[in-house]
């Protein structure tokens, strides 16, 4: 397989330079691009195959750039904004994106989604296949096998406890539902609960940690404050 | 158009209208008269065919009769008498003379053989057979001794049409001679005169005597003047109809100026308006009762008369309505009392008034006493009108009074009312008073409070949207070249080959780097709580399970730290509607605190007590520090800049989690006793199922 070529796009040269770095040391092609129009010259001329891509540039911004690629190409775009808005987030992920990234980032975070989205991209063939099998639940990033009972990340499996497996497969086969402390206690322990929110939560902070990219802004195990815990559908 | 032009346009029309129904009139008066008299028979017709031409014509042959006959009045029958007979016939002959060509006269009696003619040619009539007059003489008069004949253009003539006669001397000549009857106020008088020839021609064209006057030529004249006349009449009232026509046309423009006229009448008062009236109709009464009695010209005048006063009462009542009665001696004193009142500050006018009504009423019951008094005294009865027309201004004048304190004790309510409404934050609801009411000033001065207070309120919800619009910028422009600080520092740390020192310093620049990031984005967030930009998602939660979770969130450094956590929280859901993500961040922030400023190896008690109503949550720990600030101070410390600012965190946690508290629905308090720091949140319980039911599927 090729070495996979990232577009990095911001008006911020040092910010392009830095993340270009990054990518470099993990192995990938890179180019770059310092507004929208440059962003939408490189795609045409070059074999690109993800886009980290600014919101507020010059000559072309991101959002408008991203429905212009989305109108031709299929490949990943991640945003990466200095806007924090849940409303711009949504925005962006509606117009196309794949992943919206907050500035300022961790660069170490923003490895981990290129890796993830990437992976993604690359082996998406495989997983339509699999999917044939109507025994595969899947959410983004994440698919569970409820034969085998293996969670995959990104195509590649996660190791998981015995108990973090029941909670997943729970949570996987309820998705987006909610589920109070108590009843997941019952349900995976098989045990009266009494008191469990710390027994439970120190399980789904271990869970969190195996498949999501930052453990602390989960994206996919979350918890919903004063209800319950839930896999959200996405 | 501008209004003065239209003013005067209006005017023009409207004189149109004013003049057209006068001269209408007019010569409906005109018409009338021309046709009562007789000289209508004059018009379009040939002179000599009007009834006038032949009295004319039997005056002169009278004349001629008896000048040939010498007639003496036979009760005047001395020589005074017979001079003065002669001289009237000459008088009467110079006329004949005067008319010159106009007329040819004969007359002979064979008895004295006199004979007078103006005639030079012989008109063959020495015998009794028929006459030969020149062609050019169309109308003739003839006796010849037995026989009349009057002849025109050889037709005969009937001379007295109208069936009365002035002279004597042809009655017995005519056919069938008593059906005439003497003309009024002439006296019937014989001549004799059988057997005289008297011979009276008119030539065809009657023309002017310079030398004298010819009554021939008069009458002709005067029939054309009788023409003129009334084509000028038809004229004048064509001009009237044509007037009348365009100012119905322009009704519009007519019912601008009668508005202006109906304005202007609405100034004068009624007391002058009612003898006018009583006049006017008196005279219209008295016209219709004695209408045929008056002579026609002053019927129609009165008529025109009586139309323009039916006309302006119309216009006034139209115009001002009730305000023809209500516009009145008694209310424009009223109204200057009103304007003397205006001039003072309401609290004395208030006292003012009743001053005046008090003299006033006192006064005329004075003068109703003293009339009534002289009414007796007097024995004179018609003395009790003015008793009554006193009484009656004075319990109208108590009824006015009264009228107005009732209506400014009731605006007082309303003030009142809008007062309260004002202090509960209704500024859309305007009072409205009319403006002659006593506290109309004060209902206005409220409105523009009101007013006031709405622009405040729009200023300041402005400048916040402004001062979060400008922070929104500003953390923008702060994450930029964080982001690049932070990834270079990264990259920093990534390097192997730098000396010990340069890591740690690295180090450093990476954890500040971090702190930043967290300060920008909270003061972020608390500018957006504060400004009430940021948007709550409320809904159904079990705040026991909230703060559950909370903790167990922070189980690994709860665990880590020194610090004995006693939570105690009701094994029975404590609902609440509020945003579970906001108040997670509320408790995350206090826990955080906690860890971060507890005297190590102290209890921190965390309790959950609920009543029916309320859910108070307390978080009690022993400071690690002095607090030497009170409860406010706290909250404020990041603004203040005080020692107790930790390294770590943004030093906004309290506020921010003040701030969201409120912004949840929830009370956040906090007591400071000594060294125990005490932290009070309290929620409003709503009893739901709606956990069970809704939320969880």
């Amino acid at each position: 397989m090729e070495t996979p070529c990232i577009l990095v796009v911001d008006d911020d040269r040092e910010i392009v330079k830095a993340i270009s770095i990054n990518l470099k040391n993990e192995g990938y092609r890179v180019a770059e691009a310092y507004d929208g129009m440059q962003a939408l010259e490189a795609i045409c001329s070059q074999d690109i195959h993800l886009i980290l891509l600014d919101i507020m540039m010059p000559r072309l911004d991101g959002l408008s750039a991203t429905m212009k690629i989305r109108q031709e190409k299929n490949i990943p775009i991640i945003i990466l904004s200095a806007k924090s808005e849940d409303s711009d987030k949504i925005l962006g992920l509606s117009m196309g994106a794949d992943d919206y990234v907050t500035k300022p980032f961790n660069p170490m975070e923003l490895m981990a989604r290129v890796k993830s989205q990437l992976r993604r991209y690359m082996t998406l063939g495989d997983v339509n296949m699999k999917d044939k099998n109507n025994t595969v639940i899947r959410t983004g990033r994440l698919a569970f096998d409820t034969e085998t009972r293996t969670l995959t990340a990104d195509g590649s499996p996660v190791r998981l406890t015995a108990t973090e497996t029941k909670i997943v497969e729970l949570l996987m086969k309820n998705m987006g539902r909610i589920f109070p402390a108590e009843e997941i206690y019952e349900r995976v322990w098989g045990e009266v609960a009494y008191s469990v929110e710390n027994t439970v939560m120190v399980h789904i902070r271990r869970i969190r940690e195996k498949i999501e990219i930052n453990p602390r802004e989960p994206e996919y195990l979350k918890v919903v404050w004063g209800i319950g815990y839930k896999i959200e559908k996405i | 158009m501008d209004t003065k032009s239209r003013k005067s346009k209006a005017f023009k029309f409207w004189l149109c209208f004013f003049l057209g129904i006068n001269i209408i009139g007019l010569c409906i008066i005109g018409g009338l008269a021309v046709l009562s008299s007789f000289e209508l028979e004059m018009l379009g017709r040939d002179i000599k065919e009007t009834q006038r031409f032949k009295h004319n014509m039997a005056v002169k042959f009278d004349t001629l009769a008896r000048y040939i006959t010498d007639r003496v009045e036979t009760d005047n029958l001395h020589s005074s008498a017979t001079a003065e007979n002669s001289r009237i016939a000459d008088m009467y002959l110079a006329e004949l003379e005067n008319e010159g060509e106009n007329l040819i006269y004969f007359a002979r009696n064979p008895k004295t053989n006199k004979v007078i003619t103006n005639s030079a040619i012989d008109l063959g009539i020495t015998t009794k057979g028929p006459i030969s007059l020149p062609e050019e003489y169309d109308f003739y008069i003839y006796f010849n001794g037995e026989k009349f004949i009057g002849q025109k253009d050889g037709k005969p003539l009937d001379i007295y049409t109208d069936r009365e006669y002035i002279n004597t001397a042809l009655r017995p000549y005519l056919e069938s001679p008593n059906d005439y009857v003497v003309r009024s106020g002439d006296r019937e008088i014989y001549y004799d005169i059988q057997d005289c020839q008297i011979l009276l021609a008119v030539n065809k064209g009657i023309v002017g005597n310079p030398y004298g006057y010819s009554s021939l030529y008069d009458l002709q004249r005067q029939a054309g003047v009788v023409r003129w006349v009334l084509i000028g009449g038809f004229a004048v009232f064509a001009i009237g109809v044509g007037l009348l026509i365009l100012s119905i046309i322009k009704r519009r423009y007519i019912k601008e100026f009668e508005y202006m006229l109906g304005k202007i009448l609405g100034k004068i008062f009624f007391e002058f308006k009612v003898p006018v009236l009583l006049i006017g109709s008196l005279i219209i009464l008295l016209t219709v009762q004695h209408f045929f009695q008056l002579s026609l010209v002053y019927t129609v005048l009165l008529a025109i008369a009586s139309f323009w006063l039916l006309y302006i009462i119309r216009i006034d009542f139209r115009t001002n309505g009730v305000g023809v009665f209500t516009n009145n001696i008694i209310s424009a004193l009223i109204r200057k009392y009103k304007e003397f009142e205006n001039r003072h500050p309401l609290q004395k006018a208030l006292l003012l008034r009743f001053y005046t009504l008090a003299g006033l009423e006192v006064l005329l019951v004075v003068l109703t006493i003293i009339f009534l008094l002289m009414m007796v005294a007097n024995r004179e009865g018609s003395l009790f009108i003015f008793s009554v027309v006193f009484m009656a201004l004075g319990v109208y004048l108590f009824y006015r009074y009264l009228r107005r304190y009732t209506n400014t004790v009731d605006d007082l309510g309303k003030i009142i009312d809008q007062a309260e409404r004002i202090r509960q934050g209704d500024t859309s609801t305007k009072l409205q008073l009319s403006p002659d009411r006593d506290l109309f000033s004060l209902a206005e001065n409220l409105n523009t409070i009101q007013d006031g207070i709405t622009e405040a309120v729009e200023r300041s919800i402005k400048s916040e949207r402004m001062k979060v619009e400008f922070i929104t910028n500003i953390s923008h422009d702060l994450k930029t070249p964080l982001t690049s600080i932070i990834s270079y520092v990264d990259l920093l740390m990534k390097e192997k080959e730098l000396p010990l020192h340069v890591k740690d310093y690295i180090k450093i620049l990476a954890q500040k780097s971090e702190r930043l990031k967290i300060l920008i984005q909270d003061l972020f967030d608390l500018s957006k709580v504060t400004s009430g930009e940021m948007e709550f998602e409320k809904k159904p939660i079990d705040l026991g399970k909230l703060i559950e979770q909370t903790l167990a969130d922070l189980d690994d450094r709860i665990s880590e730290s020194q610090l004995k956590f006693k939570v105690n929280i009701p094994n029975s859901p404590v609902p609440i509607i509020s945003d579970g993500n906001k108040l997670y961040r509320v408790f995350l922030n206090l826990f955080q605190n906690t860890l971060k400023y507890s005297l190590a190896g102290t209890r921190v008690y965390v309790d959950l007590v609920t009543d029916d109503k309320k859910a108070t949550v307390t978080i009690k720990n022993i400071a690690n520090y002095e607090m030497n600030f009170n409860e406010e101070e706290i909250i404020e410390r990041f603004v203040r800049g005080d020692k107790a600012r930790s390294s770590e965190g943004s030093g906004l946690g309290l506020a921010i989690a003040q701030s969201f508290t409120q912004s949840c629905g929830g009370d956040f308090d906090i007591e400071i006793d000594g060294d125990l720091f005490k932290v009070m949140l309290t929620f409003d319980i709503k009893s739901h199922k709606i956990i069970e039911n809704d939320e969880l599927k």
